[in-house]
């Protein structure tokens, strides 16, 4: 902006003191004129300069075409004059300069001391494109000052390309010195004001409404500048950062101390101060040519406050992930070095961290130590309390290795979970392109009674133990290799091919493949209470789907194994509760009927079969019946002797859950 | 709601179909009932009024010729609720849920100030980032790619859901004319690639 105003007018003095000056001889009327002139970065074409000698002398010069240097536009039929000129101890006087020209208008004094070669402008009202500035220069060959005071100076349209903005709008208000020698511009110094400046880039990643800001500034060309700006008032967004000033607020300040050479801005001092956010110290070298510009930034952070860093910095870099929405608190700092758009170098200190995430998926209180990243580091993390869900996670401290690429697990580590732990064994996380992340462990310890109430499951006995070779993390997805094994029910459950898709998104998927060997009939149906039955239980559920956590798919089958040599018996309510499942619409009539004197019968085998596809549950037995339109249940053994037949073969699925669970809640069949 | 009618007049319908369906199985896409299915959801994710209910004779029969085919054969006790195109699994209704959320409070916004547009692949997208206030401008990327992910998992999901994983980008091209012809005045819309206010 004040590059246009101040190159105009000293180029333009420029003329006349280089034809005045060297102007050999003249008489009393002395007339040039002269097709074209030009200078670094100036052009004046169609130049004729009139100057009349005598008791009222008068100087009147004309430039057809003045082009200035970018984005100032040319100036057309500029007109400069000199009414009346003096000529008074060694000074030639002019006490109403006049200039004038398309858009531009200009009065002030001048004043030219041939000998020295000195030269004092003063133009108190330079109108130029119906802005007001006010323009002085003293010009000695050894040195020479420029001033430009700006008032209320709006944006001249030909910005907007310069910039490259779709909208740009505002007002400056202001000075602007600049000091030279014959060599160019040593100094300068000056303040802006901008009131109501508004702007949009075209791709809408870089805006600002209503903003009220302030730049004050000094340069030396061998010092390079300083610069303090501050934002007062106003709405700023820089993708995907957005800041917003109320003038009643302190303004939002950055302080640079840097310079501009061989195409590289340089800031050795970056400082930024969010009052009442935080404080940030730093250095920045830019390079527009190169790609990516960003060469390389450091970032040095006090302790500070988490949650209005939080809000203001680390959630809009967050948005669509899983710490997009956090309750926060408790204290960070951080030491880091970003080269040509990577992360090379991180230390980043944790001070009884909270963090909760606001659809209560996860949570981690009292979390503390230091993540370290680029260099080679040893470092401790840990929290007091976590949590994934309903599964609650205890105090834990994990010691890093840092190396360059990836962090890993420098010793095991014993995390508590539920009422058992986790053994990590391994753990490596190595975000180069994305999070990938890997551990190994075992599981130790856990009962089921709180795992089942920790997933909002009927409570269920026995433990949960396994090994867990390799847990996988990665483009959306968490493999688990190897397999889970529980413990119970007095049998073994073998969980394999887990894998949980999407898990931070609208509906995850869980995938896996369940074998159940010799599980305890009495210890399940003493869980979900639907009768008693003894004896025991082996079979799977392959290709289990969990969408959002409710089952959409599976192929499950369970039956007496093999070699059961166990007791098998099957109460009355367990038979009527099969019954009812089974859909064989006997429901009451063992109650009513002659069988109800006894509780109990022995069975030889089980076998109920439910494949899950679409809300249908395709129900099997151990074998269809002979006259093929049911399969058989239970087969009974010895007296008396009760088989159980199912008829329907399609269920819906979420009527058997009904079902279910009124079997569960019933009181069991009235035996009369 | 649809399901009163099925209730009432649904099942002797389906047992006669049922009957039939062992003589001529013509499976054709059940435009209407998908048209009708979209709407409830669409009316559901943007709480509109819901549309009046269409008259039960204009029902097309291609939509009974497709329950015969998926569902027609399978002894359901519900059968009279199976009749329609179903949208209810628990993946819709989680789904429908996280538009519904989305749509009311971040998407209607974006959708009234013109910084986000309806394609006419049943899909959003970004239209004028500058249309956008300030302090939302920064996530309007992301929750278009979080829209769109749900959106194509409800297609796939309402196919999936009856039986007819082929019947997804008829089911996606359906949900695209019915977003576009619920939207509000002065939403916009794509059409034959240029972006036009409704």
């Amino acid at each position: 902006m004040m590059s246009g105003n101040a190159g105009l007018l000293p180029d333009l003095l420029l003329v006349v003191w280089l034809l005045l000056g060297t102007a050999p001889t003249w008489g009393l009327t002395l007339s040039s004129s002269s097709p074209m002139l030009s200078g670094p970065g100036w052009q004046a074409e169609q130049i004729a300069l009139t100057l009349q000698l005598g008791t009222r002398s008068t100087l009147h010069l004309t430039i057809g075409q003045l082009t200035l240097p970018e984005p100032a536009p040319v100036l057309v039929d500029v007109q400069l004059d000199c009414p009346q000129l003096h000529y008074q101890s060694h000074h030639w006087q002019c006490a109403e300069l006049r200039i004038t020209g398309q858009d531009l208008e200009a009065q002030g004094t001048l004043s030219y001391q041939p000998h020295t070669g000195a030269l004092d402008v003063q133009l108190d009202t330079l109108h130029w494109q119906r802005q007001r500035v006010q323009v002085t220069l003293a010009y000695e060959p050894e040195h020479w000052t420029l001033s430009a005071e700006l008032h209320a100076l709006s944006l001249p349209a030909a910005w907007l390309q310069v910039v490259d903005l779709q909208t740009l709008e505002g007002d400056f208000t202001g000075q602007v010195h600049l000091h030279g020698d014959a060599t160019g511009v040593r100094r300068a110094e000056g303040r802006l004001r901008a009131r109501r400046l508004s702007f949009a880039s075209a791709d809408g990643r870089q805006a600002g409404e209503g903003l009220h800001l302030e730049l004050n500034g000094q340069w030396r060309i061998e010092r390079g500048a300083d610069l303090v700006a501050q934002l007062r008032a106003g709405e700023l967004y820089v993708e995907p950062l957005y800041w917003n000033r109320q003038s009643s607020q302190s303004p939002i300040t950055v302080n640079v101390k840097g310079d501009w050479r061989d195409g590289q801005l340089r800031l050795e001092r970056l400082r930024f101060d969010h009052p009442e956010v935080v404080q940030i110290e730093g250095s920045l070298l830019w390079q527009p040519q190169a790609e990516p510009a960003l060469r390389r930034l450091t970032v040095q952070i006090p302790p500070s406050d988490l949650q209005p860093v939080y809000t203001h910095y680390l959630q809009p870099l967050a948005f669509g992930t899983i710490l997009e929405d956090l309750h926060t608190s408790g204290r960070l700092a951080a030491d880091l070095v970003l080269e040509q758009h990577q992360l090379t170098a991180l230390n980043l200190d944790l001070y009884a961290v909270d963090l909760e995430e606001a659809e209560q998926r996860f949570a981690v209180h009292g979390l503390f130590g230091r993540l370290s990243w680029g260099a080679e580091a040893f470092t401790h993390i840990g929290w007091q309390a976590a949590g994934i869900h309903q599964i609650t996670i205890g105090a834990t401290e994990l010691p890093l290795h840092t190396r360059p690429g990836q962090i890993g697990l420098t010793a095991p580590a014993r995390i508590p979970v539920l009422d058992g732990s986790l053994l990590l064994q391994q753990f490596v996380v190595a975000p180069q392109i994305e999070v990938q992340a890997q551990f190994g462990g075992r599981l130790e310890g856990l009962s089921m009674a709180a795992v089942s109430a920790a997933l909002n499951w009927p409570p269920l006995s026995g433990s949960l133990s396994g090994v867990i070779p390799r847990v996988r993390y990665g483009n959306n997805r968490l493999d688990i290799d190897g397999a889970l094994l529980v413990k119970a029910f007095d049998g073994d459950i073998t969980v394999a091919n887990l894998r949980l898709d999407r898990p931070f998104e609208t509906l995850p998927e869980l995938t896996a493949d369940i074998e159940l060997f010799n599980l305890d009939l009495s210890s399940i149906t003493h869980t979900f209470d639907i009768g008693r039955m003894e004896g025991l239980l082996s079979g799977h559920v392959r290709d289990l789907r969990l969408l959002d956590w409710r089952p959409v798919a599976f192929d499950a089958y369970l039956h007496t194994p093999e070699a059961d040599a166990s007791r098998r018996r099957i109460s009355q309510r367990a038979v009527e509760s099969i019954s009812d499942l089974g859909g064989t619409g006997a429901a009451g009539a063992l109650s009513r009927g002659a069988l109800s004197m006894f509780e109990e019968f022995n069975y030889a085998r089980l076998g109920v079969g439910c494949r899950l596809q679409n809300g249908i549950c395709t129900l099997s037995g151990l074998a269809p019946t002979a006259d093929g339109r049911g399969f058989q249940l239970v087969q009974g053994r010895g007296l008396p002797r009760i088989d159980i037949v199912g008829y329907n073969t399609q269920v819906d699925w979420n009527d058997l859950l009904t079902r279910l669970q009124a079997a569960m809640r019933s009181e069991g069949p009235i035996v009369e | 709601m649809t399901n009163v009618f099925w209730r009432t007049t649904g099942a002797s319908l389906a047992v006669t179909l049922l009957l039939a369906a062992c003589v001529t199985i013509n499976v054709y896409f059940p435009a209407a009932a998908v048209e009708q299915a979209a709407d409830r959801i669409i009316e559901d994710v943007w709480s509109l009024p819901p549309s009046s209910q269409r008259d039960s004779s204009s029902l097309p029969n291609e939509g009974f010729n497709m329950q015969v085919m998926t569902r027609g054969v399978l002894l359901l006790r519900d059968a009279q609720a199976q009749a329609d195109i179903t949208i209810s699994s628990p993946a819709i209704e989680r789904i429908r849920q996280s538009l519904a959320e989305r749509y009311r409070q971040h998407l209607q916004g974006l959708l009234d100030n013109g910084a986000i547009g309806l394609t006419a692949d049943g899909l959003v997208a970004v239209r004028d980032v500058n249309a956008a206030p300030l302090n939302q401008r920064g996530r309007i990327t992301q929750l278009v790619e979080q829209q769109n992910r749900d959106l194509q998992t409800l297609y796939r999901e309402i196919a999936q859901a009856n039986n007819r994983p082929d019947w997804t980008a008829q089911i996606q091209a359906t949900f695209a004319e019915r977003w576009i012809s619920h939207a509000r005045p002065g939403w916009w819309y794509q059409a034959n690639g240029s972006w036009r206010q409704k």
